[in-house]
């Protein structure tokens, strides 16, 4: 376990090596100037150097990078260029709605598509199953700014259950900040009007979010789970009397799982991309936005930044990944 | 003769998937009397396992069509009971011991896991006594360190070892019948004898009946007291394993022993069956060995019925019929 633990850091070192490595090419790489873009229109040429100056632009690519990777292992990601900030705390105050979004999302995507992966698995070819795989194939084809306008249409603007937009109502003042979720921080907060509302808020975006990932569980779990029911190991248990239910769950659901956890845990990057669009249709407050911004003001460092970020996050993902795979599948133990 | 533990009556089955029916199985009949060990032989196809799967009922349902006959199990008709009443049989009265022991155990559990799942489920045991019978259980299929093999994974066990472990959980619950599916298929010769060995002993100080599959006639020969020959889901003979190896009357079973490899006779040539085997979506209306058959007359187009040619070896070959008139 703990040697499992240190390869996969040493790992993480690499890979976030790597990752600075080609951000910081791909930055300077691409076309535009953010010495223009910070100037504002007609800037003479004395303006732009005293800015290159500024930032270092001036120097050589690679003095540059060698900075850029010192400040890194500080925890120093730079200074945005539009805003002038330490882009840390910048991501820092943007990144804990993201993830809150993001881990409500997955949550949900597991807690239902695995059940209906399974339900979809042993009544495979009945009505259960159609209408579980209709449901998912819904999730794969329908566009997830479309299905959250749908679902905004519905909600908020017919029914008047949900709120649109924000992580909560403007007249609340947001929880003390203990976690940056704001749905934990107001239940240790002792609010209930606030926690209410916070969760309010979480349904729609989680769940237009989450749809996409739930019908990539489903189908994942559900031919997992028709592999494993087709094992010689399910039918000793059944011709050994083994109740349905424990058949189900401790034969063929969790051999299931091993191969659909890899999987899952893999395309939860997908979900931090989705993300970005989800956030902005219910104008969440969010890494989205914070990118977007970023891009269009060719903000390098700041995008440099959230690449980090999200490249580490990813990393973080897979040893999870790896460490719950270990624990489930004995051969790996070894 | 005491009541038979099991007994198969004219059983014909089909699998019928969309458009085409399969059948596979055509009036087999069987029985087995308490404590003894009958043989079932056949080529690949010729519908053993499908016949022991109908037993405890474990065909895929949607596909499986019983057309004719009976199966009674200690007096319960089988395919007139419920899923939940044979449920109840399988483990508990009915063992089963699979071919693949490499795949036959769940591999994210522990050996003693499944075992005390497997007790547990069929009877009232305490938690600590059903964990005591694990112990006990592994013994007795002489697994030499139950103690270690109880906390270990399949995957950390050898192919006879596994096997073991799945006779084990067969035998837990002391079952009226077991059912060997071509228990020594996938292991090596000198394991093979021993596996034999050990359902034989389990067998007789149990007093379990057992049904055991091979396309092996070696180990039906070594094994058996009765044998039932099947050829593409039709019984051709049946008899005393003596009777049947030493003096089979239906050309099939001859050519099957005649195909044989000899150890001592290196030179000539093994002895294969011509032809091939029957398409079982178009089976013929008669004898169903008829087209490879070297004794074919006339008569073979009529299907023969399984008929005693001798005390209690039956045959169903127009052939004999007419060689002992």
């Amino acid at each position: 376990m703990l040697r499992l633990i240190r390869a996969r850091l040493a790992m993480l070192v690499i890979v976030l090596f790597g990752v600075s490595i080609i951000t910081f090419l791909m930055a300077h790489v691409l076309p535009g100037d953010p010495t223009a873009a910070l100037a504002g229109p007609h800037p003479s040429q004395e303006t732009l150097n005293s800015i290159r100056t500024q930032f270092g632009l001036d120097k050589p690519l690679p003095v540059q990078y060698i900075k850029y990777l010192s400040n890194l292992f500080h925890g120093n990601l730079g200074t945005s260029i539009r805003s002038q900030q330490p882009i840390t705390q910048e991501i820092l105050a943007f990144f804990p709605a993201t993830l809150e979004l993001v881990t409500v999302a997955f949550l949900l995507a597991i807690g239902i598509g695995i059940p209906l992966g399974v339900i979809a698995a042993v009544k495979k070819n009945t009505f259960s199953d159609y209408v579980i795989r209709l449901f998912a194939v819904g999730g794969v084809s329908i566009p997830l700014f479309w299905g959250g306008l749908v679902m905004i249409l519905i909600f908020y603007a017919k029914l008047g259950w949900l709120p649109a937009s924000g992580r909560l109502d403007i007249e609340l003042s947001s929880p003390e900040t203990i976690t940056g979720f704001y749905f934990i921080d107001a239940l240790f907060g002792g609010d209930k009007e606030t926690f209410i509302n916070v969760l309010k808020h979480l349904v729609m975006p989680s769940l237009a979010l989450g749809y996409v990932q739930l019908a990539f569980i489903v189908r994942q779990v559900r031919s997992s789970m028709l592999d494993a029911l087709s094992q010689d190991y399910y039918l000793t248990g059944r011709a050994n009397g083994l109740s349905h239910r424990f058949l189900v769950v401790r034969y063929a659901l969790r051999n299931a799982l091993i191969p659909s956890i890899t999987i899952i845990g893999l395309s939860f990057g997908s979900l931090l991309g989705g993300a970005v669009v989800t956030e902005t249709v219910f104008d969440w407050p969010g890494m989205g936005k914070y990118v977007t911004d970023s891009i269009l003001g060719r903000d390098f460092p700041a995008i440099m930044g959230f690449t980090v970020v999200i490249a580490l996050a990813y990393v973080i993902i897979n040893l999870l990944v790896d460490l719950l795979v270990y624990s489930l599948d004995p051969q790996t133990r070894k | 003769m005491s009541e038979l533990v099991l007994e198969i009556k004219n059983l014909s089955l089909s699998f019928d998937t969309q458009g085409a029916s399969a059948s596979i199985l055509k009036n087999v009949e069987l029985h087995i009397g308490p404590g003894e060990i009958v043989g079932l032989v056949g080529e690949s196809g010729s519908g053993k396992s499908v016949t022991a799967l109908a037993i405890s009922k474990l065909l895929p349902t949607q596909i499986t069509k019983f057309s004719s006959g009976s199966i009674v199990f200690n007096g319960i008709d089988i395919l007139a009971s419920s899923e939940t009443e044979v449920a109840k049989l399988r483990g508990k009265r009915i063992g089963f011991v699979f071919q693949e022991p490499m795949t036959a155990l769940n591999p994210t559990m522990t050996i003693g896991k499944q075992l005390f799942h497997v007790i547990r489920r069929h009877s009232e045991l305490t938690k600590t006594e059903a964990l005591a019978k694990v112990r006990t259980a592994l013994e007795e299929v002489l697994i030499s360190k139950p103690e270690v093999v109880e906390n270990q994974y399949p995957f950390q066990l050898s192919g006879g070892m596994r096997q073991r472990v799945v006779i084990a959980m067969a035998m837990a619950a002391n079952p009226t019948l077991l059912i060997a599916d071509e228990p020594t298929t996938a292991l090596d010769v000198t394991v093979q004898a021993e596996i034999l060995n050990l359902i034989a002993k389990l067998a007789k100080d149990h007093g379990t009946a057992v049904l055991l599959i091979s396309h092996d006639l070696g180990v039906i020969a070594n094994s058996c007291s009765r044998v039932t020959v099947l050829y593409a889901g039709e019984v051709v003979e049946s008899g005393i394993v003596s009777e049947v190896l030493r003096k089979p009357q239906h050309p099939y079973t001859q050519a099957l022993i005649k195909s044989l490899p000899d150890i001592a006779d290196r030179d000539s040539l093994l002895e294969t069956i011509a032809g091939e085997f029957p398409d079982l979506r178009n089976r013929p209306e008669g004898c169903i060995y008829a087209p490879r058959c070297p004794k074919k007359f006339e008569a073979c187009e009529v299907r023969p019925m399984l008929r005693i040619a001798k005390d209690l070896h039956s045959v169903a070959c127009w052939a004999v019929e007419t060689t002992e008139k």
